[in-house]
Parts: structure tokens; sequence; C-alpha cells
């Protein structure tokens, strides 16, 4: 760009600049080819890696088909309305839902506070944000068979209950024991144990999206809000947290869609069990359809999580994150 | 082990090897094959469809046309690991125009990994069949091959009723090896300890020992309950002890499990439910592995389990027991015994009736008429009688009965021997969504979070979908 702060004199010759590139506009004939050379790898792949396998399952979905020679039996929508009829699979949209709320209301909470406080001077602060950051480097599989062994009855989560337990003031160790369950073979706990490790999981991950953002609140307006009287609280419930907006939706946004799309982890710890306490979609859909060879159903389930996740993408881009990307600052 | 990543290299190296031979001119004579290369120690690989099948050198195989044998089976532990690497090299050495790839997988990853195979209609030369309605499903898409003719020399050398097992519509199509029987497993150390002196042989019985086990702070009973199968032969057999053949016959022959015998069994199960006789959260529970059912026992923490004849070999896997080598009576710390599921007062069915199965080896449609010499190879009674002596198989090559030398063995054998009927576990009789609502609808029972009722509602209800 050119920049001239001297006013040119008159009859000084122009010096002749480089025609700059459009930039904007028709691409000539040549632009065309190597565009066109440029996407079509990777228009290819997506074709024939996600548009044709919605469209292949969109296909299975009307036929009644165990997965093993050809689609002959027509049965329209009956694998639809058996899937809103199965208590299954309801209880597995239902338990996705509980935990997507329960990562809402601890999981954030917990990863925005940790955030805060390590983004203040603290001794070991560096360590401490990679420590916490670090579960999220493991995959899902060894997360689970590490959880797995540490939540077995008699395991070191029991273990260090039963040790740890009677030290604190008012309990004593049969109560402890009393507390003590098989976390991954109650049903009525299983699920709140793989929230728990789901979080123990995911909360890092949170937590360095949240410190990206707070560190990007200039510290001027804080000194503002200061001088105009404001005490911490205030200064970060009316400075911080509006300015956090942003990152707060986009780790919504991720905590929802991902509570939705748990697959491995429950895969590897509790298949779906114990009597489909931990059932999530995806879990779900590998059990009632690939495994029993059901492969016209599983396509309506895989359709059905498809426009369930679908239609929370798009009311969420559409109400919740359409200032942001307008542009908005709070 | 011969994997197929092996297998892709050996086959480079070979044509590396010739294309050196030939530019060299003269020296071709010094090609290797590639199946005189040493087996490399590998784990086991669940790797997918491969269409570049390994060519070995045809030098030194006369005229025969190079062939790759494809074969998935389940052994994926101990003795028989190595035994049927043994038999394909000792098949290769006489055949050296056949090159084998040999994958395996453990039991439930095999059922998961077979799937896309079969779907794809690209079934492996040879693969581990159970029987029952999975391979009806199989014939019916035309992935299997009747070889009712091809194996005629020596399916009369097997025992009739292992290979009725594989018949579909009368024609056979995958050809047995092993036939079991599912019993009790019990530890006579824990037994004595609580106090009893002889294995039940009436259920109430039965749930007096489980009590008394309780009693003398023992966890009497371990199950996989995730695994569920291992739950499901409770309801099995207690349908076959109260209805006996004529009620599995009508369930079968109906497509409906409201029968009294099923209500009966449930009622039955209750009781034994009630009891909480099992492991800390069996529910969480698999077969395998230390926290699986296998572990408990190995490791002494629970006293009985109902399980196949695979079970004393896996208890000392779980266990960590001693050389997969060796007999598992000789690597379990503990003394064992075996008891038939116990008769059921007012039941008609007999004490030696069994809930069992075998295992068996299809044949993939396009498999080369080797792989079926290979099975009868695998199955002559020489051969058996190796596979016998690993006490982990039940051979049913005709004379090939009297190798199982383990002893944990014998009450077993001698119930099957006496036993008129032998039927196939539940789960894989039926149609695969039937036998997963099953599997499912026990667990719910063991989990004392069903009726009978509402499980006999949702097994029909399979029924109906498939």
């Amino acid at each position: 760009m050119q920049t001239t702060h001297e006013p040119l004199e008159i009859g000084q010759p122009v010096s002749p600049t480089p025609a700059p590139r459009p930039l904007k506009g028709t691409p000539g004939r040549a632009s065309w080819m190597a565009l066109a050379a440029l996407i079509s790898p990777a228009l290819v792949l997506y074709v024939l890696f996600v548009i044709y396998p919605i469209v292949q399952s969109l296909r299975f979905s009307v036929y009644r088909w165990n997965g093993l020679g050809p689609l002959v039996d027509f049965v329209g929508l009956d694998n639809f309305v058996e899937a809103f009829n199965s208590p299954d699979f309801r209880a597995a949209v239902l338990h996705c839902a509980i935990i997507a709320v329960l990562s809402l209301t601890l999981q954030l909470p917990f990863a925005l506070a940790l955030a805060v406080i390590l983004n203040q001077k603290l001794a070991g602060r560096g360590l401490f944000r990679t420590m916490f950051f670090a579960p999220y480097v493991l995959s899902e599989v060894v997360t689970g068979v590490v959880w797995r062994q540490l939540l077995r009855p008699d395991g070191m989560v029991d273990r260090v209950l039963e040790t740890v337990g009677p030290l604190m003031p008012g309990v004593s160790s049969e109560s402890v024991q009393e507390f003590i369950r098989p976390w991954l073979g109650d049903p009525g706990v299983a699920l709140y144990s793989l929230f728990f490790v789901l979080t123990w999981k995911y909360f890092g991950l949170h937590m360095i999206l949240l410190l990206a953002g707070l560190q990007g609140i200039p510290d001027e307006l804080k000194e503002a809000a200061a001088i105009d009287g404001a005490g911490r609280w205030q200064s970060f419930r009316y400075v911080t947290l509006p300015l956090l907006g942003p990152t707060v939706r986009i780790s919504i946004f991720l905590m929802v869609i991902g509570s939705f799309h748990v697959f491995d982890l429950v895969w590897v710890t509790t298949k779906g069990g114990p009597i489909g306490a931990t059932q999530t979609m995806a879990t779900y859909l590998i059990d009632f359809g690939f495994g029993r060879g059901r492969f016209g159903y599983g396509g309506a389930v895989s359709i059905l999580i498809f426009a369930i996740s679908m239609v929370l993408a798009l009311l969420y881009q559409r109400f919740v994150l359409r200032r942001d990307v307008e542009g908005a600052l709070t | 082990m011969r994997s197929k990543t092996f297998n892709r290299w050996a086959a480079l190296v070979a044509v590396l090897a010739m294309l050196l031979a030939a530019c060299g001119g003269g020296n071709a004579g010094d090609t290797t094959t590639a199946t005189d290369a040493p087996a490399p120690e590998e784990s086991p690989t669940t790797e997918g469809p491969d269409d570049t099948e390994a060519p070995s050198s045809t030098e030194g195989g006369g005229e025969a046309e190079p062939v790759t044998i494809e074969w998935w089976h389940i052994q994926n532990q101990g003795a028989m690991l190595e035994l049927w690497q043994t038999m394909a090299d000792e098949f290769v050495e006489m055949n050296p125009h056949v090159t084998f790839d040999i994958v395996v997988n453990e039991n439930e990853a095999f059922k998961d990994a077979i799937e896309p195979r079969l779907q794809s209609n690209d079934p492996p030369d040879l693969f581990q069949s159970w029987g029952g309605g999975d391979l009806a499903d199989q014939v019916e898409a035309g992935l299997v091959r009747e070889i009712s003719e091809e194996a005629g020399d020596f399916i009369g050398d097997l025992s009739a009723g292992a290979v009725s097992l594989f018949e579909v519509d009368g024609g056979v199509y995958a050809i047995p090896f092993d036939l079991g029987m599912v019993g009790f497993w019990y530890n006579k150390e824990l037994f004595a300890q609580a106090g009893i002196d002889a294995p039940p042989t009436t259920w109430d019985e039965f749930l007096e020992d489980v009590q008394a086990l309780k009693d003398a702070g023992i966890t009497p009973i371990a199950v996989g309950g995730q695994d569920k199968w291992p739950a499901h032969f409770y309801l099995a057999y207690l349908i076959l002890r109260i209805g006996g053949q004529p009620a599995l016959e009508e369930i079968a022959a109906n497509q409906d499990f409201n029968h009294p015998a099923v209500i009966e069994a449930g009622n039955q199960l209750q009781r034994l439910v009630e009891l909480e006789p099992f492991q800390d959260g069996f529910l969480a529970s698999t077969w395998p592995g230390p926290d699986g059912e296998a572990g408990w026992i190995g490791t002494q923490r629970a006293a009985i389990s109902l399980m196949g004849q695979w079970g004393p070999g896996e208890y000392a896997n779980s266990g960590s027991h001693g050389d997969p080598n060796d007999l598992p009576s000789e690597r379990l710390p503990f003394e064992m015994g075996w008891f038939p599921f116990p008769e059921v007062e007012g039941g008609v069915g007999d004490l030696n009736d069994g809930i069992g199965g075998g295992n068996g080896f299809a044949v993939g449609r396009d498999a080369p008429p080797e792989a079926v010499e290979f099975l009868q190879y695998i199955t002559s009674v020489e051969n058996a009688r190796r596979t016998g002596e690993t006490g982990a198989i039940l051979p049913v090559t005709i004379g090939a009965e009297d190798s199982v030398t383990e002893p944990l063995m014998v009450p077993l054998l001698e119930s099957l021997a006496a036993s008129g009927f032998v039927q196939l576990y539940l789960d894989q009789y039926f149609p695969e969504a039937v036998g997963a609502a099953i599997n499912d609808e026990t667990q719910k029972l063991f989990a004392g979070s069903t009726t009978i009722e509402d499980a006999i509602e949702a097994i029909n209800a399979a029924f109906a979908s498939n």
C-alpha cells in the first residue's frame, strides 16, 4: 500500500507503481483451472466420505436390511417410528441431554474459575496450566481404559475414599463404605461417573480456551473500572464476563455438540450399560444397528442423530452466535 | 503368526528378489519363496480387506497356481494360537503353492470385525462360525459355500451332532472342530470353606449352597454381566430344565417366548437374583480380564461360574497363572470341579441335556478348494488329537475324544456323551436381533429392573422387527 505524507509537487513525475493484482472479481481462465485443481481433491473426498454415506444412510433407513444381500424389504418410515417409540433411544437422547446440562452447570464454571485463577500471577502457573490441559491430550480410549481400572470395585478410587474419607471431620469409615458403590456397575450412578471422567478429560480444553479469552481483555478496562470504584466482583461481573462472552459461547457450543457425540469413552468403559444406563445416541446406534445386524434401522437412527445435532447447531448459530459472527465484542 | 503386514512385506521382498534375479539373468533359480521365511512374532491384527493378495512364488510348487487362504480365527491366546499356526505351516510345507493370511481376533472383536467384510460381499476364505441364526443369514446372502459334496470325504469322520449345528436346510456350510457344553465350574476349596461337601443336584440345593457361600463371606457367583451372554446361560438352562427339549422347540417354531417354561424360568432366576450372589459391580464386568468373570474365578475371589468348555483356560489366563502352553488344571493354583446345571423341581428336562455349542470354520463363497482341504487336514484324527491335548478344545473327530487329557474336562465329556439333546446357545441360535434382545433382557433380569413378562414382550418384539 502506498502512503505518501508529502504533498506531490506539481510537475514532478509520478513514480510508476506496479499495477496491483486484482484481489476481487472473476478470476481468469487460468485461475479457474488452478481453483478447480486445488479444490477437486478436497471436494472429491468430501462427496465420497461425507455426502455419499449420508445419502446411503437415507436410502438404508427406509428398508429392513440385515446388512447382507440386496435391499428389497421396503418399510417406509417404520424404522423412524420404531426409533421414536423406543424407550432405549429416548433414554439415549436423555442421557446426552443430561451430560450436556451437567457440562454447562458444573464443568463450565469449574473451567472458568480455574482460568481466572491461572490468569493471575501465581507460582508454578505454567506447570498448572500444562497439568490441567494434559488429560485432553490423551485419547478417549486411553482415558476410558485408565478410568475403568481406577473406578472398578476395590480399585484406586475406592481405596482413596476409604483412606482419606475418615480423616475428614464428621465422616466415619462406615459412612464412607455406605457411599462407595460400583461406580460403573450401578445403573443409578454409572452415567454420573462417566460425566466425571468426561469432565476430567475436557475441562482443561475449556480452561485453555477461556484463558486465551481472558488474556484478550485489555487491563486498561479493569483499571478504568477500578478507578470508577468497582470492586473485584463487580469488575469481574461487569467487565470481564461480558468481554469473555464470545469465548464462553464457543465453549458452550463445543460442550453441547460434544455431549451429543460421546462414544469412545462410553464404549470402552461400559458399552452403554449397565442395563442401558449410559447409552448415548452414538452407542445406541452401534449397539442396535451394527451390533444386531439391523442396518436399515441403524440408518434411520443415524439420520435422527444427524437431524438432532444439525438443528441444535443451527439454532445456536442463529440465536446465540450471530452477534459474534457479526463482530460484536460482548 | 503370519499377518497381513508381514505378507505384504514378504510379497514385496519376493517381487524385488524376482526383479533382481531377472536383472542378473541366469540366476533366477536363487529366488527364495516368501512362505519359507520365518514367521515373526506379531500381535493379532484386525486389518480390513486387502485386495492385493500376497503371491507366493510358484517355484518348487509344480504346476499349481499360487493361492492365498485368508483365515480368521478367535483362538487368540495360549496353546491353540500356536497350534493353528503350526498346522498352517505344515499345510504350506505339503502344498507350497498355498500361502496363509491369518487374522486373529478376540471373540467380541471378531464379531465387529467380520461384519464389514460380510457386508462388502467379501468374506474371508475360512472364518469362525457358531452356526445358528448368523450362519443362516450368511447362507441366505450367498456369502458362504455349501461344502456337503466337497467335504463329503471327511464329514462322516466327524460327530454328526456337531456337524448338524452347521447345517442350514440340510446343507453343510462349516466344519466344526470343537463341541462342548456349558456347566458350573466351581472352586472346590471355597466350597469346602463354606462347608459344602458335594455339588448340588437340584436348583433348591444350588440356592442353599449359594446362601452358604454368602454366609461364609465368599462371593458365590461371578458373572460377566456387561457382556450379557454369560448371564443368558442361566435363563437358557432354566428354560431347558423346566420345559425340556419340547419347550425350546415350541418357542423356536412359534417364534414366541410367551411360554410357561420361560415364565417359570424367570421366576426361578428371580429367586437367585434376590440372594444377591454376584460379584461387586457384576453389571460392568466382562467375561475375560482381571475384573471379568474369569478374573474373579481365577483369583479365587468368587466360587462359581456358569461357562463352557473354554472356561478353565480363561480362568488361568485372566488370573495370570502359569504357562499358557500347560493344561489349565496345572496352571490354576487351586482345585476346580464341574457339575451340570442342576434339575429344577417339577421340571421335565433331563440333567444331561445341555446348552452348548461348537466352534467351526465357515467356508467363504470364493474360497479356493485348498481351504476345504485344509479343514480336512486340521480335523483329521491325528490333528484333532493335537487340539484335544491342549485342553482348550473338545475335538469332534470320531476317535479323538480321548485325546482330552485335561482332568477338568472329564465330567463335562461324560455329561456330553450321555446327553440326548444339546441346545445351541440361545443368542446364537436365534437371529442376531433376537439373540441380542435375549441378552439385553437377561441383563435387566439380573439387575432386577424388569419382570419376566416385560422381558418376554421385548424379546417377542425383536422377533417381529427381524
